[in-house]
């Protein structure tokens, strides 16, 4: 007997066949790693999606919806540990709005140009970021691990960069009080940031956590868990407004979001509740 | 789930704005409710997050 969304399943929309376990294993894991770091996990959600035949920007948009739901269930979670920043997240979401509708028109031009592969374009550019980001954190990681031993404790949280210092003594006004991260900033420090990595996520079709969160924690200065919940709470809504942006264009196969959503929704749990455990190691 | 289907892609040709809103509405409806079922499954099968919401409402943590 075939269990119904495990078997093959044909989206109509996108014209792919594929079998609704994978989409469901797949969910799960992003649903994991995103509630652990932060992340929307599109970066291995968009990628996964073209290897399993949907094209890329079916990729893209079937991707945006699923993390719009997804996010709803881990922000609610992170809202429970005091983690999400409303103030900081609500102005970086006026930013990454533009920033995403810049992004999806040029991948749309670029659709549209006869002799342009988008899907070449676009995995190099996967690629270059990915590689640059976990380098850096690589380094990061390295840093802190010597720092810590010098010092004699484990190191729970980065603390503050020389770049984030930089950026929180940057006195243009209006500045805003963050009360849940502990800092006072520029609003276009938060706005500029907040575009840039808007336009990453709508161009590659990914929630931008991957990106936010690191400049949250690297560039603004926010605590990490701090940037973890305020981030996932600036997916919900940004990705619910990529969602309807490639919806309206035709782009977004509903089924495979469900599904990949059920998936996710029990991997977000695991995933959040970890992030909690190095606090109450530090006790 | 044909008819389901089928109802999507007559919606995404005829009606791409509508098709924008039900495709939000949808994931809205459905994270909500997973995020529900997780909770209750959560509290029935074990006490782990009620131990850390616990421990962090406690003053310094």
């Amino acid at each position: 007997m075939e269990l119904p969304l495990l078997g093959q399943i044909y989206l109509p929309i996108s014209g792919v066949e594929i079998m609704g376990w994978k989409l469901i294993l797949l969910g799960f894991t992003v649903g994991v790693i995103g509630g652990f770091f932060g992340i929307g996990g599109a970066f291995i959600v968009t990628p996964a999606l073209n290897v399993f035949g949907f094209p890329m920007v079916y990729a893209i948009g079937t991707d945006m919806a699923q993390m719009a739901g997804k996010s709803i269930i881990a922000t609610a979670k992170h809202s429970k540990f005091g983690n999400v920043d409303m103030k900081l997240g609500l102005i970086m979401i006026i930013g990454t709005v533009i920033g995403i509708e810049l992004g999806a028109t040029v991948i749309m031009c670029l659709e549209n140009v006869g002799n342009a592969d988008v899907d070449v374009v676009v995995r190099y550019v996967y690629m270059v970021l990915l590689f640059s980001l976990s380098g850096y954190m690589l380094y990061e990681y390295f840093k802190l691990t010597k720092e810590g031993a010098v010092e004699n404790k484990t190191i729970f949280d980065v603390g503050k960069s020389a770049l984030a210092l930089k950026m929180q003594s940057i006195k243009l006004p209006p500045m805003v009080n963050l009360t849940v991260s502990g800092f006072t900033i520029s609003i276009w420090v938060i706005l500029s940031v907040a575009t840039i990595t808007g336009f990453v996520a709508g161009f590659l079709g990914v929630g931008g956590g991957f990106l936010r969160v690191p400049a949250l924690i690297y560039v603004i200065g926010s605590p990490t868990r701090v940037a973890i919940g305020t981030d996932l709470f600036e997916i919900m809504i940004s990705g619910a407004y990529g969602a309807f942006t490639y919806g309206i264009k035709g782009r977004v196969e509903i089924i495979a979001a469900v599904i990949m959503l059920i998936g996710a929704s029990v991997g977000t749990q695991f995933g959040t509740l970890a992030t909690q455990y190095p606090i109450m190691l530090k006790a | 789930m044909e008819g389901i289907n089928q109802w999507l892609v007559e919606l995404n040709k005829n009606s791409p704005v509508w098709f924008g809103v039900v495709t939000v509405l949808t994931m809205a409806i459905v994270g909500v409710l997973m995020a529900a079922i997780a909770e209750v499954i959560l509290k029935i099968f074990g006490v782990k997050g009620e131990v850390v919401e616990r421990f962090l409402s406690q003053p310094g943590n």
